[in-house]
């Protein structure tokens, strides 16, 4: 918002809110293998928790994130995503095939598997995050501003 | 023009319903047209090949892991375009 809109009440209610909003983003990033989830629905609720606060306190909001930092935050998503997929095509496998990710710490090839696709969630959630973040700032500022 | 019309209409919806004929029936798993090729391997090697305990996020982040790379990169692009489109303030 261009102005700042909330009231006392809403701001302790967003307050309290926001930390718990991001604790459930991040357990539903890390329960993906085991529950519905993962990093598209984990970025989305991480982005959540900043868009509170930005529906709420306006240009005043604690936690600002500039567009370049936003456009970083999402290319380093997709490089982390890139670097797991290469790493595996540098070490003589096919891109993204994760047991070439290591074969010492374990003897169960699912284990080290489950790892890499864990890493590859990890860099969705980066992109997720950053882009609907960036997609509501900029709708809410209007054009050229 | 009107009778042009009818036919088509016609002809549309004698070929709509000569191909839900032959379409699978719901529910019946033994009917889909992918039940020989790739499924049963993911039902039944899944987990072990994997280690995913879900079979969505077995195909999702594993088999299918490509997929999700170019779809993770489709919405980067959806933020670029939005952003590119709208103008950014010149010392941002």
């Amino acid at each position: 918002m261009n102005e700042e809109f909330g009231s006392k009440l809403l701001k302790q209610t967003a307050r309290i809110h926001f930390p718990f909003i991001l604790v459930f983003g991040i357990y539903v990033v890390v329960h993906g293998h085991y529950s519905p989830g993962g990093g598209f629905q984990g970025g989305v609720l991480l982005s959540m928790a900043i868009i509170l606060l930005d529906l709420i306190w306006g240009p005043n909001s604690p936690l600002k994130i500039s567009y370049s930092k936003l456009i970083k935050i999402g290319a380093l998503g997709i490089l982390f995503y890139y670097a797991i997929g290469a790493y595996s095509f540098v070490w003589g496998k096919n891109f993204l095939d994760y047991s070439a990710l290591s074969t010492h710490y374990t003897d169960h090839p699912g284990e080290i598997r489950a790892l890499g696709s864990f890493g590859i969630e990890l860099g969705v959630t980066l992109t997720v995050f950053s882009t609907l973040v960036l997609i509501y700032k900029k709708l809410q500022e209007g054009p050229r501003h | 023009m009107r009778t042009a019309k009818a036919v088509l209409f016609l002809l549309v919806a004698i070929f709509f319903f000569a191909f839900l004929k032959q379409l699978p029936t719901l529910g019946k798993s033994r009917k889909v047209a992918s039940f020989h090729h790739v499924s049963p391997r993911y039902i039944e090697k899944g987990h072990e090949e994997t280690g995913a305990p879900n079979y969505v996020t077995a195909v999702l982040a594993d088999y299918r892991a490509f997929d999700t790379f170019g779809e993770t990169i489709v919405i980067f692009c959806a933020g670029l375009v939005a952003l590119s489109i709208l103008g950014i303030k010149d010392h941002e």
